[in-house]
């Protein structure tokens, strides 16, 4: 049956918007700085993974370079300009607002403004009980869902994760015990736009790459975590899940574009009756 | 002479800025030199209407894009069906409060970060639609606007050359330019909203209708944007999808802090500002839009109050 393919495969896609949407809410529940950029970097790990892969870098290697690479660099930004205007929303928009336009400008430079294709590491499908899959899907799930296993386990079952709560939950009490703030920070932001890196690597098959497809991503990541709630991880898992149905669903019957702005106005609209989102303030 | 009588200056600066932009490139400048001052109109009435929201009411708005679009598509329809461009532009002014209206009585309903997300959402929704039914917008490939000639009751002036084009949209801009002051100054409404930037509850409990203002003033912004993408319209004979272009909303925000938030003269200067660069710029780079964005992170890192910050400074310590 198709339409169970179709069913796996938008599970593969929201689960993508889940780890990069992840990012941008944990970023901006544990220190209120909104990372415009979120998206930019997303984008910016396409290309950057399109470039190795054509001069013949084997795929595992990108697969874990690239993370290493643009974390580097967001971790340092943390450290020296994102430091500055964490605690203020709206300075952390404008910066990060800049920084976007920066890093576009420096792609469109750089790569041009044409369109590039990446083809799946991973061909072929499987067929399960007479429903036929893409490996590519079923491999994207596996290891996102072992990845948010993983990181929901650090999160709550780690000390590390348990210092990282506290410092959302109370940055002059934790500082006040004894944490190191500025380290766990730094690993945070490094851990999530790690998870971000990833988001882009992943969903490089289905959505090729063009210098302004990070602003397409953003958009999806900011409504996504209002839905979902401040801080909360099965919020934001939750409503990616509803994104990518409603908007596979209107795609059985309109154009890609309809289906989007028709996911996008739903999600609005249930903003507009939860305006704290579906599971609001915890982490 | 000292000028006491405050209606008096009301009509007199006006019109005293008027002669002088009005007389200088016609006997002084080149043509080229005019349409570059004309082009520097639609960021200054742009940035002057972002200003009220942001800059006085603290609301930090991403729809502004949308309303220049807005304008711009309803100048060209209202253009063919009126062949009046006076008539038009109220047309426009009335059909973007409208719709002001409805995305603030909408988005006013989020609160907080709430409001930039469905600002934001407006912008990218308008621009996807206006992008997706060509049918309508032209697409990217656009459309050509025939421009009728403006009926004076004597004459009928042609507005298809560069001069007649740069008086009516600097003699706009100008009225948007006192008109702005006039309400945010010497009203109540730039008070009130000036209160809401900086204690919401606090209006609140003086017994102000906040909605209502934070409502009012984000449709009489919107309208002005309309008015700025209907301009554009004008000097340009041309219009198309990227009227609606995301880039527009940041460019506002741009425009207005590196002026000064908040300021009746900062966003006019960070208006020209940023425009000249945009265009001396464009010469030397490709990709101009570098300019902006690494003009945004100076000033968030190093000079929150923006250029006419910096003018008062240097001031005070000469």
């Amino acid at each position: 049956m198709i339409s169970i393919s179709i069913f796996i495969h938008a599970v593969a896609w929201a689960l993508i918007v889940a780890i990069v949407a992840i990012g941008l809410n944990l970023m901006f529940s544990i220190t209120e700085f909104f990372n415009v950029a979120h998206g930019s970097f997303y984008m910016l790990s396409i290309f950057i993974t399109f470039t190795l892969l054509n001069h013949g870098v084997n795929y595992i290697l990108v697969f874990f370079i690239v993370p290493a690479m643009l974390a580097s660099i967001f971790m340092a930004m943390e450290r020296t300009i994102f430091r500055r205007v964490e605690g203020d929303v709206g300075a952390s928009v404008l910066l990060t607002v800049g920084l976007m336009i920066v890093t576009q400008q420096t792609a469109l430079r750089v790569w041009g403004g044409g369109y590039i294709s990446l083809g799946a590491p991973i061909t072929g499908s499987i067929n399960i009980l007479g429903v036929s899959a893409s490996l590519y899907d079923l491999f994207v799930i596996a290891f996102v869902t072992l990845l948010l296993l993983g990181f929901r386990f650090f999160l709550n079952r780690t000390n590390y994760g348990r210092r990282i709560r506290a410092i959302s939950n109370n940055r002059t009490e934790a500082a006040a015990v004894g944490i190191n703030i500025n380290l766990y920070l730094v690993l945070i932001f490094g851990l999530l736009m790690v998870m971000n890196v990833w988001g882009g690597i992943l969903a490089s098959p289905f959505v090729g790459g063009h210098y302004t497809m990070g602003l397409e991503m953003l958009v999806l990541a900011i409504v996504v975590i209002n839905v979902g709630g401040k801080g909360s991880l099965r919020g934001t898992i939750l409503a990616s899940f509803l994104f990518g149905f409603i908007e596979n669903i209107f795609l059985l019957r309109f154009t890609p574009i309809e289906s989007r702005v028709a996911a996008l106005v739903i999600l609005i609209g249930i903003l507009m009756l939860k305006p704290e989102g579906i599971y609001p303030g915890e982490i | 002479m000292e000028l006491e009588n405050s209606s008096l200056k009301i009509i007199i600066y006006p019109l005293l800025l008027a002669v002088v932009l009005l007389a200088i490139p016609k006997y002084l400048l080149h043509a080229n030199q005019v349409y570059f001052l004309t082009t520097l109109c639609i960021p200054v009435i742009f940035a002057i209407s972002y200003n009220m929201i942001y800059g006085y009411a603290g609301m930090l708005s991403l729809a502004h894009a949308a309303f220049f679009g807005v304008g711009a598509y309803t100048f060209y329809y209202a253009v063919d069906f009126t062949s009046s461009i006076i008539l038009s532009l109220i047309v426009v002014l009335i059909l973007t409060f409208v719709f002001g209206l409805f995305i603030g009585v909408v988005s006013n309903r989020a609160k907080g970060t709430g409001f930039i997300v469905v600002t934001f959402l407006v912008t990218v929704i308008s621009s996807r639609l206006a992008n997706s039914y060509s049918s309508i917008t032209g697409g990217t490939d656009g459309f050509f606007i025939n421009l009728p000639k403006i009926d004076l009751l004597v004459t009928k002036i042609s507005i298809s050359g560069i001069y007649p084009a740069y008086a009516l949209i600097v003699l706009v801009t100008i009225g948007v330019f006192f008109l702005f002051r006039h309400i945010l100054e010497f009203s109540t409404i730039g008070v009130v909203l000036e209160g809401i930037r900086e204690n919401e509850e606090r209006m609140k409990s003086m017994g102000y209708d906040v909605d209502r203002f934070k409502i009012l003033s984000f449709s009489i912004a919107g309208a002005f944007a309309g008015i700025a993408g209907a301009l554009q319209g004008i000097y340009l004979s041309f219009l198309s999808a990227e009227s609606f272009g995301i880039t527009l909303s940041f460019d506002a925000l741009v425009y207005t802090l590196l002026g000064g938030a908040g300021t009746i003269i900062g966003p006019v200067i960070g208006g020209i500002f940023m425009r000249s660069l945009e265009y001396y710029g464009s010469e030397f780079i490709e990709q101009y839009l570098f300019l902006p964005g690494f003009a945004l992170i100076f000033i968030v890192l190093f000079y929150r109050k923006g250029l006419r910050g910096l003018i008062e400074k240097l001031r005070s310590e000469l």
